[in-house]
């Protein structure tokens, strides 16, 4: 088990184990995965090179070779993963700080 | 203590101990805040702000394709970000290539609509203002996302996909991944409860959960034929998102 997926594991564990109800676990997860995603995109999207992100959004559609070629472009910056890993990182390390705070043991 | 004002004294609830106020945000807005300062954070000095709105709008609207051509698409797409993202461990790698395939998926008209596709529709909105957004059609997909969570939408079924799962996999090492994902199709469910309970337990039901939480139903494109230590990976880490493909996927 990776780290990402050690992590990911402990937060959903204690939630689990946690004495908050069904429904408000649900909303717990349901932020947690949407925030993962919104991380995705915004490291992703700042590595698409200007000039082509700018021409591409002034089109009236995208195609997915257009697509394609944009996200490729952003992962030949080296940068990109490393970026991305640390915010994921952070952020489910401030998770889990603030699961010690706000849940009992 | 504060609540000992004029008039607590004939209102005993005024003197119990402190508790949270009502101004206590819930716990899943707190989670939300912690990404979207990360989100605030990372943005400066680009520009992406600019564009975002408009790209999300465009890559959710891209015009239909043919499946086998999403399919390509896909496969090499994944070889990309397998090799930025490989360091850093299968199911991280497996996260972002679900969440960057996801706009392929949905161009593809034949890709079955059913309750994890809206689901996974929810998710891949985050990017942007989803979040925010209160407008009915937003509310509903969140609604579909959370509803996805509750542990009573985790059924003993999806429990038995998952022990079938791990059999398709060891299957997958003789007979190919397309075997493992074909055989899983049919039905984890009908399996029942007896692999369920042998893979029973917290340790279970936190990898359904995550499950839910990082990979959208792409096993359906069965990108990781012929691939048998990947497709271990992928039986492994996106059962539960699978286990109601028609049969169809077959």
């Amino acid at each position: 088990m990776d780290t990402f997926d050690q992590r990911l594991t402990n937060i959903i564990t204690r939630i689990e184990e946690s004495s908050l109800p069904d429904e408000k676990k649900a909303e717990v997860y349901a932020e947690i995965s949407l925030g993962l995603q919104k991380l995705v995109w915004t490291v992703l999207i700042a590595y698409i090179p200007e000039q082509k992100l700018k021409y591409s959004t002034a089109q009236s559609h995208i195609t997915i070779d257009t697509y394609c070629e944009l996200i490729d472009e952003a992962l030949k910056n080296p940068d990109l993963p490393k970026d991305l890993y640390m915010m994921t990182m952070k952020s489910l390390g401030e998770i889990e700080i603030l699961l010690d705070q706000a849940l009992l043991p | 203590m504060k609540y000992m004002t004029e008039g607590s004294i004939d209102n005993p609830v005024h003197n119990k101990p402190e508790q949270p106020t009502s101004t206590e945000k819930p716990l899943d807005q707190k989670i939300a805040a912690i990404f979207d300062r990360s989100v605030k954070e990372y943005e400066k000095g680009t520009v992406q702000k600019v564009y975002q709105e408009k790209f999300q709008e465009l890559v959710n609207f891209m015009p239909s394709e043919d499946r086998d051509r999403i399919m390509v698409k896909l496969q090499k797409l994944g070889v990309s970000i397998r090799g930025a993202f490989g360091e850093y461990g299968s199911r991280f790698f497996d996260f972002v290539r679900n969440a960057v395939s996801w706009p392929l998926i949905q161009a593809d008209s034949t890709y079955p609509k059913d309750k994890y596709y809206q689901m996974a529709i929810a998710r891949a909105k985050a990017w942007t203002g989803f979040a925010k957004d209160t407008t009915k059609t937003a509310t509903a997909e969140r609604n579909v996302l959370k509803n996805h969570f509750l542990p009573s939408a985790i059924t003993g079924a999806e429990y038995g996909a998952l022990g079938f799962g791990i059999a398709g996999a060891a299957l997958g090492a003789t007979k190919g991944a397309a075997v493992g994902a074909a055989t899983m199709g049919l039905g984890g469910a009908a399996v029942g409860a007896g692999l369920g309970a042998a893979v029973g337990g917290l340790g279970s039901i936190a990898r359904r959960i995550k499950d839910r939480m990082i990979g959208p139903p792409i096993m359906y494109y069965n990108l990781d034929s012929g691939a048998v230590a990947q497709a271990s990976v992928r039986f492994g880490s996106s059962i539960s998102d699978n286990v109601s493909l028609p049969k169809s996927v077959i």
